[in-house]
């Protein structure tokens, strides 16, 4: 028997069935006879288009001889504007597949398929002839040209099919906090990265920013959502200040899940800002330190938004309200002007945030002239001086100041400065 | 695989035709009354629906390997020899590859692709 062209061509889809398989394996770390194959054996021309590039040939050549990271890398390093638009379709495939295998398992991987997968489609509808073409032949004999048209799609909007593919995994586990919808909120947080990778234009960029943005966000309020009926529910029942605290207490975990999201931030701060006045008004301080605790690390991270960001301005006045809270319920005085002039800082006209401040550096001053029992350093005096003119300065009215003035009065008179 | 294309292998090129032909085929050989539903769902959502047969296309990997050839013809000495029901293979039904005769010094490498006589046809020869 002697070789023919059709061998050699049976042989090398083989291979390549073979090749795409392992480097399918490689990615998702699972040995490929672990598992039953997750790509059709079509997936395969990856690696048959692979191998039209010149460097593609030989990064084949060296997964033939079992080295398919090498041929990883160099999917990994393509220029995606450059590469054949075949190629591109198979990518934005084969990374998508790897994706739902990793999405159980490590989100944060299967993340980073979905970012590829998305910078393909990207690319490809950059190059949107391949995308034309195929529209034409699947749908193009269909009856009517009113029916193409309802049921086509232009290639500018085919990389939006993928984010509403990756978004419905986030809906869909907004209920139970699943791993997938992990992997998908994080992937679709980064869209830019996508777009920079497939080279889009900013047009592109932008709509897939858009559209990612906007299922992010409804997927979060999905999450939310149980969180705010139970909470509402409470609240008509006249329950809020003794079951509100369980309540909320399911937004950290949603908060892990979407990767600690601004909304959820905001959530948690509009909703402990009505559960915290309750228990201000009836004077509860552990109850109102304990419903504090939980959520102490999202109120850092929105303080921090905020003082990076001064056009967040609209969230200061209730962030600063948490700072507040948390002032009021520390016993402890560095702690509590440290939250007080957190509050000040977030959102410097805060009446409840400079009322707390100056209070607190009325009880700093008179802390400081309690210790001056004979004598008292000048400089200690000078201290204080400045304490009661920033209290001053910050809140005339403060119910302390009066106190602190003439106790200032009597030290100056009563001791020795030194 | 939960793209119908994919499932059931078909190229989302090919049309409703052959997408209809391929999936009657496979109803008519159906194990179950259930797998038979789902190829007609599967037949429905790919034919009556132009936006989902569009959506199912894009996401099902687009045929670009080298079409397949015939395959080889079965020798006429061995086919007379075996008769219908021979299965096993021998040392001298192994093709060496073109870079394995070149490395021996062997200078005619290829067989040209041929049909393969009437008599080696193993549809007429009745064989599975």
């Amino acid at each position: 028997m002697a070789w023919r062209d059709s061998d050699e061509i049976l042989l090398q889809r083989l291979e390549d069935e073979a090749i795409v398989e392992a480097l399918f394996a490689s990615r998702v770390g699972v040995e490929p006879s672990v598992t039953p194959s997750r790509l059709h054996p079509r997936a395969g021309g990856l690696v048959a288009e692979l191998r039209k590039l010149p460097a593609g040939a030989e990064a084949v050549t060296a997964a033939v001889g079992g080295d398919v990271v090498r041929l990883g890398r160099f999917i990994d390093d393509l220029e995606l504007r450059a590469a054949p638009p075949e190629l591109l379709h198979h990518l934005a495939l084969f990374h998508r597949t790897a994706a739902t295998a990793l999405e159980h398992r490590s989100p944060e991987s299967a993340a980073n398929a979905w970012v590829h997968s998305l910078a393909a489609w990207l690319a490809l509808a950059e190059e949107r002839l391949y995308l034309v073409q195929l529209e034409q032949l699947v749908i193009g004999g269909d009856a009517t040209q009113k029916r193409r048209a309802d049921a086509g799609i232009p290639p500018e909007r085919i990389p939006l099919e993928l984010v509403a593919d990756v978004a419905k995994r986030a809906e869909s586990t907004a209920a139970d906090l699943g791993a997938p919808g992990r992997a998908a909120l994080l992937a679709l947080a980064r869209t830019d990265e996508a777009a920079r990778i497939a080279g889009a234009s900013p047009e592109a960029t932008r709509r897939a920013r858009a559209e990612a943005e906007r299922r992010r966000n409804a997927a979060i309020e999905a999450a939310l959502a149980v969180i705010a009926e139970g909470l509402d529910e409470a609240n008509v029942r006249g329950e809020l200040a003794t079951s509100g605290r369980t309540l909320l207490l399911r937004a950290v975990p949603v908060w892990t899940w979407t990767s600690y999201d601004e909304a959820v931030e905001h959530f948690v701060v509009e909703r402990v800002d009505k559960i915290g006045w309750e228990l201000y008004r009836a004077r509860s301080w552990d109850a109102l330190r304990y419903l504090l605790d939980p959520f102490r690390p999202m109120f850092e991270n929105l303080a921090s938004r905020i003082e990076r960001d001064p056009s967040r301005i609209a969230y200061a006045a209730a962030c600063a309200q948490m700072f507040v809270f948390l002032a009021e319920v520390d016993r402890y005085l560095p702690r509590k002007l440290e939250m007080a002039e957190r509050a000040v800082k977030i959102c410097p006209t805060h009446r409840n945030g400079r009322l707390v401040l100056a209070a607190a550096l009325c009880d700093q001053a008179m802390e400081a002239m309690r210790a001056m029992v004979v004598f008292a350093l000048r400089s200690e005096l000078e201290r204080v001086e400045v304490l009661l003119e920033r209290a001053e300065s910050l809140y005339p009215q403060t119910s302390e100041l009066p106190e602190a003035r003439s106790m200032l009065v009597r030290v100056r008179k009563g001791r020795i400065a030194v | 695989m939960s793209n119908p294309f994919e499932r059931y292998d078909l190229d989302p090129r090919e049309g409703i035709a052959a997408i209809t032909q391929r999936l009657k085929e496979l109803a008519e050989e159906a194990k179950d009354d259930a797998e038979r539903e789902r190829i007609r769902e599967a037949w429905e959502e790919l034919t009556l629906h132009p936006a989902r047969r569009l959506k199912a296309a894009l996401f099902a990997h687009p045929e670009t390997r080298g079409p397949l050839g015939m395959p080889p013809s079965f020798p006429r000495r061995r086919a007379a020899q075996a008769g219908p029901t021979a299965v096993g293979l021998e040392l001298r039904d192994l093709a060496a590859r073109p870079s394995v005769l070149l490395a021996l010094g062997v200078s005619e490498v290829k067989d040209e692709d041929a049909v393969p006589p009437f008599e080696d046809d193993p549809v007429l020869r009745g064989l599975p």
